[in-house]
């Protein structure tokens, strides 16, 4: 069977992004963060 | 799961390469590399003195996305690198978050109060301006729709998460993001110039920023060249400029759904037909609670006194200039001038005209209403 490349929709806008979706984007900046900051508060304790 | 940790492992290289451009401008003292950085370098030289110094305010943020910017169109960049610059987004985002120790909520409500009645006014000014200059040249109502997104409230995401709710096609999308990317270009350098030569306070040219530019990393940006700061002085503009631009972000979802209202009653579609993709929380931008979640840390006091700073205020500093100077290098990397020479036309003429007489009204706004400090 002949393997068909599905051709993107015209209304399908695409942006190159490691992320699926720009809330998950979001979600990873919050988690870097949060990590970050605790970091920060054990080196200076 | 082995798919994400190899596509991240893929953005390594990218990563790494806006890192040493970052440390190539910015410096590497702060990392125990003894050099002084290139923005150091050039102002210690006798022959910096010159017109191009004083005219070009030739910092490490400039000169970040200047590198990006000549790399990206002198050089093509292969894929394999294109995957790391493309995660850039994210360094600016924690960096924002990050921001917020620069805050106490006594700030936020004082910059907040104004800004919130000033963006109000401009973001609906500017949707109107838009829509109503798409009208006069005959525009697609889908593609001034997300050209009016993008003008009026925060570029390139505002584009994009209209586009969907709208039925924009993707060649709408791109026009769009070409316009406000080309007019962004113009702004780093033409802001900061103006700025100077209109010796604005560092807070005033914050507000004019926050208000006038299109795009979140711009503001940024801008700020960051006018007045870069250090970690016990933090940069006056940044603060004020930020505050304009995340009120500005959180309008986005408003306006998506007052754009899809519109433009689903130009195309007669029925209201369920708008609620498919609009709901407000899915693009309301959750990374704007995190800067919040810091405000609200640093105002308890849990990173210590805020003046003069504490160590961990001071390290926190360090770590947001350099997700900053990371992101916006990334930010360079990503304007591409074939892609930019895709404006044109309609949404070209349109888009910079709406830009343009918002930039000049908030100027005129910042010089007659907004007093040098806060």
């Amino acid at each position: 069977m002949q393997n068909r490349v599905r051709k993107p929709k015209e209304k399908e806008p695409r942006v190159f992004s490691l992320f699926a979706t720009e809330r998950m984007e979001d979600y990873t900046a919050l988690s870097i963060a949060f990590l970050i900051l605790i970091i920060v508060l054990m080196m200076h304790q | 799961m082995s798919n994400k940790a190899s596509e991240l492992i893929k953005t390594i290289p990218g990563i790494l390469l806006m890192f040493t451009i970052a440390i190539f401008t910015m410096g590497g003292e702060d990392l125990g590399i003894p050099w002084p950085g290139l923005e150091a370098y050039i102002k210690s030289t006798s022959h910096s003195n010159s017109m191009i110094i004083r005219v070009l305010p030739l910092n490490y943020i400039f000169l970040c996305i200047l590198f990006g910017i000549l790399i990206a169109n002198l050089i093509k960049l292969p894929n394999w690198l294109m995957q790391g610059v493309t995660t850039s987004r994210i360094f600016i985002k924690v960096g924002v978050i990050l921001l917020g120790s620069l805050y106490s909520f006594g700030d936020v409500v004082k910059l907040g109060g104004t800004a919130i009645f000033l963006i109000l006014s401009f973001v609906v000014m500017t949707l109107i301006l838009t829509m109503w200059l798409g009208k006069k040249a005959n525009m697609d109502p889908a593609s001034t729709a997300v050209l009016a997104a993008g003008t009026s409230v925060c570029g390139v995401s505002a584009i994009v998460a209209t586009a969907p709710a709208v039925r924009a096609k993707t060649t709408d999308v791109v026009f769009s993001i070409a316009t406000i990317l080309s007019y962004g270009v113009v702004s780093i350098i033409l802001f900061p110039v103006i700025g100077k030569m209109l010796n604005l306070s560092a807070h005033q040219f914050g507000v004019w920023a926050g208000t006038g530019i299109l795009s979140s990393g711009q503001v940024l940006a801008v700020c960051l060249i006018f007045d870069p700061g250090t970690a016990t002085h933090a940069s006056v503009s940044l603060k004020t400029g930020e505050i304009y631009n995340l009120a500005r972000v959180i309008f986005l979802p408003f306006v998506v759904l007052a754009l899809a209202v519109l433009s689903s009653r130009s195309a007669n579609l029925l209201d369920e037909h708008i609620t498919i993709h609009t709901g407000l929380w899915s693009k309301f931008p959750i990374f704007v609670l995190g800067f919040l979640i810091m405000v609200f840390i640093t105002s308890v006091g849990l990173l210590g006194p805020v003046s003069p700073p504490s160590p961990e205020l001071i390290t926190i500093r360090k770590l947001y200039s350099w997700f900053f100077a990371i992101g916006l290098t990334g930010l360079g990397m990503q304007i591409s001038f074939s892609e930019l020479r895709k404006a044109g036309g309609k949404p070209l003429i349109v888009g910079s005209v709406a830009a343009v007489f918002k930039a000049l009204l908030a100027l005129i706004v910042v010089l007659l209403l907004i007093s040098e400090n806060p």
